[in-house]
């Protein structure tokens, strides 16, 4: 099981480029894709469900050619889109069940097994009876991920789930992700670095429509070993910093300011080298990138 | 996977307090039309057949549902609209799009319910007719015998092919616009045009081609059922 997607480029009608000449592979588990709202993180993710047509590049899952073969894709796709809606009026189970029949459930007694599965594994099942209109964010996500987990899908896209949920059903959340087989491809895009850190083994970042790395969480916070500083600065010098040092992420800690800085060895009086995590990969990817993408054009 | 989208469709139509209104109002306009027909009323009358046909002669019962159905229109593209338009609306689309289903599964399976559900709803108007032809309160004289065949006749040359003509295009307007206005703007427009078309082609001289401008078809059958 694998997708393999190359030199992956679309441009929209009004000239942004969302996406250049990306190639990733991606293996069975979860895969995270990180990057900041804009990045091409949507566009992605709806071309590899069909829904999008790239400029060019190619897009396999293992023989199937996702661009020109919609239709063996969508039998063995899950897709959980970054916004939608469901019918109000209509209940949980109703609408889980003519999902499953589209996605070819055909047998009725089947299908209603497999729904009820799927509504008790997402929590769903006391709420069966309940109009969808009446779903919290957290219970409509997760009527989200039930519809996308019908039928045994091989690739799971799931983008941007979490946005808009509360802390505690973020975990609930998270907890129904990582509950997905390790057999298929899941493919989670989010602009939220625990989300990746918590869930994924392996993961890429993008920003402005480019990958600007890929590998596991662990082994790439860890290549910043020794080139992360900290400071503690008043909240007025933070400007002055950020013109002299390679500023990657400044946080407010009891109203003063506490700056990461990128550098080979310290950058100054005040810093200390600190143990990097993913946050400082993101920020620090993310910036160089937008240094390098605001002197060159895409 | 059509059949799975029409059974969804339906009892989503069945469950929808609109669709019951409809129904009711059509019913109630039809009973009302008869009765006046029929002379329930010292103040108020219909003619029809310049009075000279029985009320619910198949001549009289295809006026009436087919006049009826016009104002249906609105229905038709209410129903039809809707259909195209809901998925977007609800911003549900993307779950249809990325199932395994083909495009005429899809807009086939929506638009076929829309129809089934149509028809229900407009065979009010003739349950509404006939109920008038047996209140006690109307001039007998005006009603003969009740035969279904009657009733059902214009739906089948008028209403049905009407409301497939109609529905395809407000259907297709939806989908392709992704707007629901558009459409209800439309429906209002081609009534009120077809109320004035209808009154200046009266007095056109060819009949024959007043019958062929016709959209409905109703000319045409005063055409075929004149003298």
């Amino acid at each position: 099981m694998e997708l393999r997607i190359e030199n992956l480029s679309k441009r929209y009608a009004n000239g942004v480029q969302a996406l250049a000449g990306v190639s990733l592979t991606i293996g069975a588990g979860m895969f995270g894709l990180l990057g900041p709202n804009g990045a091409g993180k949507s566009t992605l993710m709806r071309i590899l469900a069909t829904l999008q047509e790239a400029d060019s590049g190619t897009a396999f899952l293992d023989d199937i050619d996702i661009r020109s073969d919609k239709h063996r894709l969508r039998q063995v796709l899950g897709y959980l889109p970054q916004e939608f809606g469901l019918y109000p009026k209509v209940t949980a189970l109703q609408l889980l069940d003519l999902f499953a029949e589209l996605k070819g459930v055909a047998n009725g007694r089947e299908r209603s097994a497999v729904v009820e599965g799927l509504l008790r594994q997402t929590n769903l099942w006391d709420a069966r009876h309940q109009r969808l209109g009446t779903f919290s964010g957290g219970m409509k996500q997760r009527f989200g991920i039930a519809q996308a987990l019908i039928g045994d899908p091989k690739l799971i896209i799931v983008d941007e789930p979490t946005a808009g949920l509360d802390p505690e059903e973020r975990v609930r959340f998270h907890n129904l992700l990582s509950e997905i087989g390790e057999h298929v491809i899941v493919i989670l895009s989010t602009h939220i670095v625990s989300d990746v850190s918590d869930l994924c083994q392996s993961m890429a970042i993008i920003s402005l429509g480019r990958l600007v790395v890929e590998g596991g969480p662990l082994e790439l916070a860890a290549s910043l070993r020794g080139k992360i500083w900290q400071k503690l600065i008043a909240r007025a010098d933070l400007g002055e910093y950020k013109a002299k040092y390679p500023v990657i992420s400044s946080r407010l800690v009891t109203g003063r300011t506490l700056i990461r800085v990128y550098g080979e060895t310290a950058p100054g009086e005040g810093f200390e080298m600190v143990e990097p995590d993913l946050e400082d990969l993101y920020f620090w990817s993310v910036t160089r990138r937008q240094a390098v993408g605001s002197m060159l054009p895409c | 996977m059509l059949m799975a989208i029409v059974r969804f469709d339906l009892r989503q139509h069945f469950r929808a307090i609109s669709t019951y209104i409809y129904f009711l109002l059509l019913g109630a306009i039809g009973f009302l039309l008869m009765v006046t027909a029929a002379g329930a009323f010292q103040s108020a009358a219909v003619a029809m057949g310049g009075g000279k046909v029985l009320v619910n002669s198949p001549y009289g019962l295809a006026e009436f549902i087919s006049l009826l159905s016009y104002f249906g229109m609105l229905v038709i593209s209410a129903i039809t609209g809707r259909a195209a338009f809901q998925d977007f609306d609800y911003q549900m689309h993307s779950f249809f799009f990325t199932a395994p289903i083909s495009k005429t599964a899809y807009l086939g399976g929506r638009f076929l319910a829309s129809m089934v559900i149509l028809v229900a709803i407009f065979s009010s108007i003739a349950i509404g007719l006939a109920l008038g032809t047996v209140m006690p309160f109307i001039d007998k004289v005006r009603v003969g015998p009740n035969h279904f065949a009657a009733y059902a006749q214009p739906y089948l040359v008028m209403v049905i092919p009407n409301m497939l003509i109609m529905g395809a295009l407000f259907f297709s307007m939806a989908a392709l616009s992704r707007r629901i206005l558009p459409v209800y703007m439309t429906s209002v427009i081609l009534l009120i045009g077809y109320m004035i078309a209808m009154s200046i082609s009266n007095k056109l001289e060819d009949k024959f081609i007043a019958a062929l401008l016709d959209p409905f078809g109703q000319i045409a059958m005063g055409r075929v059922t004149e003298y």
